[in-house]
């Protein structure tokens, strides 16, 4: 008790390190212990569909086209879709009449088009994109649409895809060593105060190894209280949880250091 | 705490200790630091109970033969003896050091708090009612609620040297104790040292630079110069 009780009386009197020390010590064996659960709901706020390939649409300006965006976004293999700006709509008519050698003819036409980006999913099969095609074209009616080529996946939506998959492989490792990192330095500030505190104690008290005895029983009792915490999503997992105890069990070996007393003036 | 006689038992104990032999002993004993010889063949014997002053300029050695007697430094050569017992139990050895080592967010009286051995004190309310008597002797009662880092250095030294009393060590070992303190209350903390010494038996080792305030007192005296011990003799003869 005596040694707890040091403990978190230098807790007390270096709030900030012992706050940090008290947040990552429960975020870190909660992340560990409830890893599933939280992974899970860690997967929920990233998109859950990556971008594959793409087209662009013109469509008369007297359909609804707001009504057909709607509808194609409905379609499972279709991952987002964009209504373009007139700016863009312009440009990109530039850009079919060009390849269609009419440019001579682009005054006279009336451009009084809507515009879609329709964006496929990743990877999907060449059949359900000409199926995603012919259904755009019923809904537009098929003068009322041109469709463009198939564009394959550009390079800024293949590195958004590549980032959104490096963070559902490894974002919640990623989180979990971020977070043994914050809790190892905030161990390590607490440590300087621990071991100061108990270097007066050893010198004026007939008691020895203070520093260690005082990490055991601090660590101990916020691993297992916080351990006891995680219950409240379920049955923790215990194989995490004996990571955790190995990683807090080292920090302890930390408080075995000998002190040697800095003069300040 | 001052009224209570010292047990037979203890007084036991101190002979024998005598007659186990004494509590430091050293013979030619030096203490090199890089190139800097800091101690210089130094033949010393400290009975238990016994206050010693510890008198030189400063470089002279003082506190590098108080941290040898300590533990904290080894020597180089020579021989060095330090009796660990008291009858049966270990001697405890507390420091009044010359950073005083108090932490300075702690108030004076959190600072003596770091004395209470519970092994020493039949409850925690006699250990405070020994901290406010000494801290009454010394002037300083209604000064313990104030941090360490807005106390000015005379009481820093005071709250310093009653935590070492409140430990009830065995050896006093303190580097320049009073040098921030004047002549009125150096006197009364010597007062309260000698008070100790009879009391409880305790050992007192005592490194300054005043030799006024000490020839008026009962004790050995050690005078050392560069590391050399150059005078051993009663304080009264200086």
């Amino acid at each position: 008790m005596f040694y707890l009780n040091q403990f978190f009386k230098i807790i007390v009197k270096a709030p900030i390190r012992g706050f940090f020390l008290i947040f990552f010590s429960f975020v870190f064996i909660f992340s560990m212990g409830q890893r599933p659960f939280l992974e899970e709901q860690f997967m929920k706020l990233i998109p859950e569909n990556l971008s594959g390939d793409s087209f662009y649409t013109l469509i008369n300006g007297q359909e609804n086209y707001l009504k057909i965006a709607d509808s194609m976004r409905s379609l499972p293999g279709v991952h987002k879709v964009e209504v373009l700006t007139e700016v863009q709509i312009k440009e990109e008519v530039k850009n079919i009449f060009s390849n269609l050698n009419m440019t001579n003819n682009l005054a006279q036409l009336d451009l009084n088009y809507a515009g879609l980006k329709i964006v496929f999913k990743k990877d999907l099969k060449p059949r359900a994109k000409e199926l995603v095609r012919d259904y755009l074209t019923h809904l537009a009616g098929e003068n009322n649409a041109i469709l463009g080529a198939i564009k394959s996946v550009d390079s800024t939506e293949e590195k958004k895809n590549q980032m959104i998959k490096g963070i559902k492989d490894w974002g919640f490792s990623i989180f979990i060593l971020t977070m043994v990192i914050f809790w190892f330095i905030s161990l390590l500030l607490v440590k300087a105060k621990v071991l100061e505190a108990a270097y007066l104690l050893e010198s004026f008290q007939r008691r020895s190894k203070i520093a260690l005895k005082m990490a055991i029983a601090g660590l101990c009792l916020i691993f297992f209280s916080f351990s006891a915490t995680t219950l409240v999503l379920g049955i923790p997992k215990i194989n995490n949880l004996a990571l955790t105890l190995v990683l807090f069990v080292i920090g302890m070996s930390f408080f075995s250091s000998k002190y040697h007393w800095e003069s300040r003036s | 705490m001052f009224k209570t006689q010292v047990s037979q038992n203890q007084k036991m104990s101190i002979h024998s200790l005598n007659r186990e032999g004494p509590l430091f002993y050293c013979e030619d004993l030096c203490v090199d630091f890089g190139e800097l010889r800091a101690l210089k063949n130094i033949n010393l014997t400290i009975d238990k109970g016994e206050i010693l002053f510890l008198t030189g300029a400063s470089g002279a050695g003082k506190t590098t033969l108080l941290n040898v007697l300590s533990g904290i430094v080894q020597p180089t050569s020579g021989r060095l003896k330090r009796n660990e017992q008291v009858g049966k139990k270990k001697i405890f050895i507390s420091n009044v050091f010359q950073d005083l080592r108090l932490l300075g967010k702690y108030t004076c009286e959190e600072n003596l708090l770091f004395a209470y051995d519970s092994s020493l004190y039949d409850s925690k309310s006699e250990f405070m009612t020994d901290m406010h008597e000494l801290a009454r002797i010394l002037g300083i009662k209604d000064r313990l609620h104030l941090k360490i880092n807005l106390a000015n250095g005379g009481l820093k030294q005071k709250v310093a040297i009653i935590r070492a009393l409140l430990t009830r060590p065995d050896v006093l070992i303190a580097d320049e104790p009073t040098s921030s303190l004047d002549s009125d209350n150096a006197r009364r903390l010597f007062d309260v040292l000698n008070l100790y010494n009879t009391k409880r038996g305790t050992t007192i080792i005592w490194a300054t630079h005043n030799k006024d305030l000490i020839k008026n007192f009962t004790g050995k005296i050690i005078h050392l110069d560069q590391g050399k011990l150059i005078y051993s003799g009663h304080a009264c003869f200086i």
